[in-house]
């Protein structure tokens, strides 16, 4: 008996050595070319959109690979870095260090800016506007409610957003400013296109990758809302979204939701996109890299990267003549739109 | 009402006979163990970081073992319940992976006395672990859940003996998963979408190639009379691999605690036979 437990520990002892032996992480050195080689990596593995883009990421590593040399400060390697990772043409992909955030800004610096808030905080409602958070809202002279969110790296909860709502009860119609809004958290937009919505509503899909390979990807899978209880308020009236370039990730999110809501229009200009959720991830010298890596599309299947057109008929840039007398011609489209 | 009656008359009538059976089993202590453990640690998720983070490892445990009634196989049986956490650092420093985990096991090893005062026992156990880890720096992977059962192996020897007057036992016990389930997201999924109901392909099979690790305590008790100092150094090993996400987490810590044999004993009864879990 006791040979035979001698012989179960001897067994069970180089089983336990060799069970711990661990599964291999790909490492690169902190050297300028270990790191530029894992920032190529991480990109390469977890970026979502090299399809849509039309991205040779190998060519484009051909490309930088030899400017790469032992004798690059950490500024030119940053440099380096920076200028590959804008071929992704990507306002949500950054490299950050301890000296500099990268970022590609064509997708909304080559566009007009469509919007100025002042035009409006003191033509349209007289600087007589309430906020709540970091949203400004009021009634129109038009007896349309306005409603501007800038933001959503903040967010409402439900019973603001009721609040805001009740207090418009009396307008005929709302209009829902996203224009500058740069995004933020998806939850805070999901908040509030559930106030205008009364059966669920699939407003999109999501998807993820699977692996490392540029097409391994999961199957879509719808993103579906359920409306609020009772208890909240819920907007049927008719509504607008106005957007411009800088209608950015979250915000072109909340718009992609509540174009498929029947009757929402929406006027002003092409968001910005960002349609990819982003991750982070590291390189060995600590520098961190984001990038999209999650897929989300609209409830018609359509990637909404490059941005989302507005309802036919409800295009319109900011004319500068009319917004030195006051006019912000998106606004009043929006406006003509929801009176008739 | 009747039946109540009759229950209490064949209860009250056998008593005496139950007492009896009682004073001829042996007492069996309680064998508990207070742990604190303090070392190094070292993690990598992939799905957080490609980059090991190193840190230190803290731990506290509560374990209890005591030997069967079973009059055929001279078997042990206890369980243990852990709270660990963990604060590491990338190579460059300017990143914390933050770790937290709530652990327990049961456990039965059946033992043998080899040779006088060398004993060993072998069995199996079933565990489970729940925790996190946290990335503050991150978008939206800031953080990757912990979960698993599982079951396994577990073995240890102990040489129980005197240093000068001293008595000590100085054991080594090991273990190691075979089987069992654990969670991972997929490769690129976001919690975020987990919470919008995408559930699929979160559990996974756990097996050696899958998901392995090695649990082992080195340890030396030293009794002191009533109380019994433990000292001891504790390696813990763990990899796995599910969805093209690889997770590692190694820590080596030392170990100090109090054990002390916990009975229940009738006073009045002089001749009672104690059977310790491990001395």
């Amino acid at each position: 008996m006791r040979t035979s437990c001698l012989h179960i520990i001897s067994l069970l002892l180089p089983l336990a050595v060799a069970l711990s032996a661990c599964h291999p992480i790909e490492e690169f050195p902190a050297d300028n070319s270990g790191n530029f080689e894992a920032l190529w990596t991480a990109v390469d593995e977890h970026y979502c959109f090299f399809a849509e883009k039309d991205v040779d990421w190998n060519r484009i590593r051909n490309q930088y690979a030899p400017l790469i040399t032992a004798d690059l400060s950490k500024q030119q390697l940053f440099g380096v870095c920076a200028d590959m990772i804008n071929e992704l043409r990507d306002g949500h992909t950054n490299l950050s260090s301890g000296f500099q955030t990268s970022y590609y800004r064509k997708w909304w610096s080559d566009y007009p800016q469509n919007y100025d808030a002042r035009l409006i905080e003191e033509n349209y409602l007289n600087f007589e506007y309430s906020q709540l958070g970091n949203v400004t809202y009021g009634i129109l002279p038009q007896n349309i409610g306005y409603i501007a969110i800038p933001s959503f790296n903040s967010g409402l909860g439900n019973g603001n957003i009721d609040w805001i709502l009740s207090s418009m009860a009396s307008a005929n119609a709302l209009i829902i400013d996203l224009r500058d809004n740069g995004g933020g958290s998806m939850s805070y937009a999901e908040t509030w296109v559930r106030h205008f919505i009364r059966q669920p509503l699939t407003a999109g899909y999501i998807q993820h990758k699977t692996g490392p390979a540029h097409d391994a990807f999961d199957s879509p899978r719808p993103i579906t809302f359920e409306p609020l209880s009772a208890d909240n308020i819920i907007w049927i009236k008719p509504v607008a979204i106005l957007t411009n370039r800088s209608t950015f990730s979250a915000a072109n999110y909340m718009t992609m939701c509540m174009r498929s809501i029947p009757g929402v229009i929406h006027v002003g200009a092409t968001t910005g996109g960002g349609a990819g959720m982003p991750i982070t991830l590291e390189l060995p010298n600590g520098w961190s890299i984001r990038m999209s890596a999650v897929r989300v599309y609209d409830s018609q299947m359509h990637i909404t990267e490059h941005g989302i057109e507005p309802t036919a008929g409800c295009a319109v840039d900011l004319d500068p003549a009319q917004a030195l007398q006051g006019h912000d011609s998106i606004l009043d489209l929006a406006i003509t739109k929801l009176s008739k | 009402m009747f039946q109540l009656i009759r229950k209490l008359i064949i209860l009250t009538a056998t008593l005496p006979f139950a007492a009896l059976l009682s004073a001829q089993e042996p007492v069996r202590p309680v064998s508990t163990a207070w742990m604190a453990e303090v070392g190094s640690s070292h993690l990598a998720d992939t799905y957080l970081s490609p980059i090991r983070y190193s840190g230190m490892h803290y731990g506290l445990t509560y374990s209890r073992l005591q030997a069967m009634k079973s009059p055929l196989l001279p078997c042990v049986q206890g369980w243990d319940l852990g709270l660990s956490f963990d604060k590491t650092r990338n190579r460059a420093g300017n990143a914390t992976i933050l770790g937290a985990r709530l652990e327990g096991s049961w456990r039965m090893m059946r033992r043998w006395h080899l040779a006088k005062g060398f004993q060993a026992g072998v069995g199996g156990y079933a565990g489970a672990e729940f925790g996190a880890l946290y990335l503050s720096r991150n978008s939206n992977n800031p953080a990757q859940a912990i979960g698993a059962v599982c079951v396994g192996p577990e073995a240890f020897v102990q040489w129980t003996g005197k240093l000068k007057k001293l008595p000590l036992a100085v054991r080594w016990q090991l273990s190691s998963p075979l089987a069992g389930a654990f969670f991972c997201p997929n490769y690129g999924e976001l919690y975020y979408e987990i919470q919008l109901g995408n559930r699929s392909d979160l559990v996974h099979f756990a097996w050696p190639g899958s998901r392995r690790s090695v649990r082992s305590l080195l340890s030396v008790d030293l009794n002191f009379g009533r109380s019994t100092l433990r000292l001891g150094y504790s390696f813990n090993a763990l990899s796995s691999k599910a969805n093209n996400v690889t997770s590692r987490r190694i820590s080596h810590a030392a170990v100090v605690g109090i054990v002390c044999d916990l009975v229940t004993l009738n006073p009045r009864k002089s001749d009672a036979n104690i059977l310790p879990a491990y001395y």
